[in-house]
């Protein structure tokens, strides 16, 4: 399965809306002409319906609870965070809202994650 | 009778796959896959049982599996700041369920639950 197939799953089953599918879509573009990470199904699978759900959460201004202290300072703590942030916040830009910065903090462990896996830091 | 169960989800597979056989003991064979690969394996009855974790809960370690087998056969069973009780987490499987997601921290209160119900289950 394609990434894009994975986000046109959960569109087409009703987990996700279509704006929702298209904010996710937008962010590929994103990754790959900005920061040259073209976002697949083995390295961005995780990051990518964990953003799709998320975004769900937002719109519905439904609340995450806080991420847990002791994986919140390990992800902060991480050599690849200052990029994964800056990557986060960039998305701020694109999607036109700023994510809550609860939700930011699960995205970083997963962007982490992605950014480790492409030896990005 | 031996019991499949398949790890999907995103985080911490091999951890839950160990917990797993651990809890589960002989009774029990584990598989790792990815979250639509184990999904689709409950689907075509190749495991009788799949779990997940992720960092929420209920987000990626259930969204591929309630995308493929339905919301009405998947079973959050915690999430950040809250373990569902052990009465909870059996009648879930007592009612049918198929998928079990929850955050990868509560794996180790969560898990002996889960397969003590599954494997009554089983017996009866």
């Amino acid at each position: 399965m394609k990434l894009e197939e994975r986000i046109q799953l959960l569109r087409d089953v009703g987990q996700i809306s279509e704006d929702t599918a298209a904010a996710t879509f937008k962010l590929l573009q994103r990754m790959a002409e900005k920061w040259q990470v073209v976002l697949t199904e083995e390295n961005g699978a995780m990051l990518i319906t964990h953003f799709a759900l998320a975004w769900e959460r937002i719109g519905k201004d439904a609340c995450v609870e806080p991420l847990d202290a002791g994986l919140a300072a390990e992800v902060q703590a991480d050599a690849h965070y200052p990029l994964g942030r800056r990557i986060l916040d960039d998305w701020d830009e694109v999607l036109g809202v700023k994510i809550p910065e609860s939700e930011k903090l699960y995205l970083a462990v997963h962007m982490c994650t992605l950014l480790t896996k492409e030896g990005k830091v | 009778m031996m019991l499949k169960i398949v790890v999907g989800g995103q985080v911490d597979k091999d951890k839950l796959a160990q917990l797993v056989q651990q809890y589960g003991g002989e009774r029990v064979q584990v598989t790792v896959k990815s979250d639509i690969e184990a999904a689709m394996d409950i689907k075509t009855k190749k495991a009788d049982y799949y779990v997940g974790a992720c960092l929420t809960g209920g987000g990626g370690a259930l969204a591929m599996a309630i995308a493929l087998l339905g919301l009405s056969n998947c079973a959050t069973l915690s999430m950040p700041g809250k373990i569902r009780a052990d009465q909870e987490i059996e009648a879930e499987v007592k009612s049918g369920k198929q998928a079990f997601g929850f955050t990868a921290q509560h794996a180790e209160q969560v898990l002996p639950v889960l397969m003590k119900g599954l494997l009554q289950k089983e017996e009866k």
